[in-house]
């Protein structure tokens, strides 16, 4: 079995075609040139290559050999009576159009590989597990679908009507809770309100439709039920649940409830001691703004205890982005009574408790009290990615990510619209 | 009958004499809240009809909705 040897074919261009030319380079050479006009269906210019001779294209003045000493080429090529005045070594061409396609498609290729690896990295950080999953218009607005954080490990607690805590879709998380209403238990919920917020703070997706409505699904949830059935509560219950709070070192505490007050009402001692102390021990508290407004005409002021300026108050917004015509705003902010952040609080989906009406386990609600959750379930997510901030400082962290909202006062909506990180 | 929440003043530390200057004021204790330095007493008296020491603020209990 024989291997062919692949062979290096030159050109040869002569200084000219003449028979007395073509003759001295035959014997400066030392090979026999044989003219293309020669070449028929039995003579062929590779047999004539493949002998040891050497092809003269007539037409062109050019030669071509095979396997040619190249340092014999050089000096030829050298000597001024020589009548060879160039030669190079065969050259692959390939059509130039095709390259060019070739070429390009190569790098939108690796444009597209990269974008794709980005789109890869974002997906895993992001830990959306469920394809399918579609979200509330309030996690949307929040930008929640590019969010990786999920309150891990950060504990909520939700001062409200207790929480429903036979609810399918809480069922593996970590739930305590502790009534502060004589003769009602936390885990019933016979309103429906505390589950509803429960679900927008903490929550998940619904396992009936797949949607998204919690913020942060992986936060440790407190109930604290400081609300009766009924939907209302004292100021000593709700004292007697923040003092709880802190001693077990809750993080974020949610109160959507609220007292009205008059014009120009100072922020009650009572609750700036509290939003103080619980600052100091490194608890955020977020309250609802309150619903009291009819709006455009009367707006109302920022009720108690959201007035206090060491709680955080949260205006409600709805999906065009505008404060809630219900929104209380920042009348009395001279006093304290001011917004600091607005949320989703118009049409929001969340659990709901099957103790209440006729039994659904989903429902939509509005008010300041669903925007509030929606900025402990970011508080959650904020201390989940800066563990080591203060209280203050994840409160400053919210104000500053806000999305600031065009043609909306700041005293309806305080720094804007809340946003994940 | 009322009930107030009251803070004690930042130097006032609870005691036997603390406590029994609110029973002689006729108020009665109902709850300690260590975390703000704060009481909830219980009284048949208006809050304008009577001044007490020891205390850096005081209001009467209000009822809150969702």
């Amino acid at each position: 079995m024989s291997t062919k040897k692949n062979s290096t074919k030159y050109i040869i261009q002569l200084k000219d075609d003449s028979k007395s030319s073509i003759k001295k380079s035959e014997k400066d050479l030392s090979i026999k040139f044989t003219s293309s006009a020669e070449l028929n269906s039995k003579v062929r210019a590779q047999d004539i290559l493949s002998s040891g001779n050497g092809l003269f294209l007539k037409n062109l003045g050019l030669a071509i050999v095979e396997d040619y000493e190249v340092a014999r080429l050089h000096s030829m090529t050298n000597a001024s009576s020589n009548p060879i005045i160039y030669w190079e070594e065969e050259r692959i061409f390939t059509p130039v159009v095709e390259l060019d396609i070739i070429n390009e498609m190569k790098v939108q290729m690796q444009d597209l590989s990269n974008k794709l690896g980005q789109l890869e990295e974002l997906i895993k950080e992001s830990k959306t597990t469920n394809a399918d999953q579609n979200y509330t218009w309030g996690l949307h607005a929040m930008g929640m679908e590019l969010c990786k954080y999920t309150g891990k490990g950060v504990d909520i607690c939700i001062l409200d009507t207790g929480f429903y805590g036979k609810h399918p879709d809480f069922k593996d998380r970590n739930i305590t809770g502790k009534s502060f209403v004589s003769g009602e238990k936390w885990d019933i919920d016979g309103h429906g309100h505390g589950t509803h917020c429960t679900g927008t703070a903490a929550g998940h997706f619904s396992k009936t439709d797949n949607k998204r409505y919690g913020v942060a699904y992986e936060a440790n949830i407190a109930i604290a039920k400081v609300l009766s059935d009924s939907g209302s509560g004292s100021t000593s219950s709700i004292i007697d649940a923040i003092d709880n709070s802190l001693e077990k070192g809750y993080k974020v505490i949610s109160m959507s409830l609220g007292s009205p007050v008059r014009i120009g009402e100072k922020p009650s001692p009572i609750f700036e001691q509290v939003g103080r102390k619980a600052l100091e021990n490194n608890s955020l508290l977020i309250a609802a703004a309150g619903n009291d407004s009819s709006r455009p005409s009367l707006p109302k002021p920022v009720s108690s205890p959201a007035n206090a300026e060491s709680i955080m108050a949260v205006a409600a917004l709805d999906e065009s982005l505008k404060v809630a015509r219900f929104s209380n705003g920042g009348i009395n902010a001279s006093n304290g009574g001011r917004v600091d952040i607005a949320a989703p609080g118009v049409n929001v989906f969340s659990a709901s408790s099957k103790n209440v009406g006729n039994g659904d386990l989903y429902r939509t609600m509005n008010g300041t009290s669903m925007a509030t959750p929606h900025v402990a379930g970011l508080a959650a997510l904020y201390w989940e990615a800066f563990p080591n901030l203060s209280a203050e400082g994840i409160w400053l962290k919210l104000e500053k990510k806000a999305k600031h909202l065009t043609n909306q006062l700041v005293r309806d909506v305080g720094q804007g619209l809340a946003q994940t990180l | 009958m009322k009930i107030y929440l009251a803070v004690l003043k930042d130097d006032v530390v609870l005691n036997t004499d603390i406590l029994n200057y609110f029973v002689d004021m006729e108020f009665k204790i109902l709850d300690y809240y260590p975390k703000f330095k704060m009481l909830k007493l219980e009284c048949k008296k208006a809050l304008n009809q009577t001044s007490l020491k020891y205390v850096k603020s005081i209001e009467e209990e209000k009822t809150f909705n969702i």
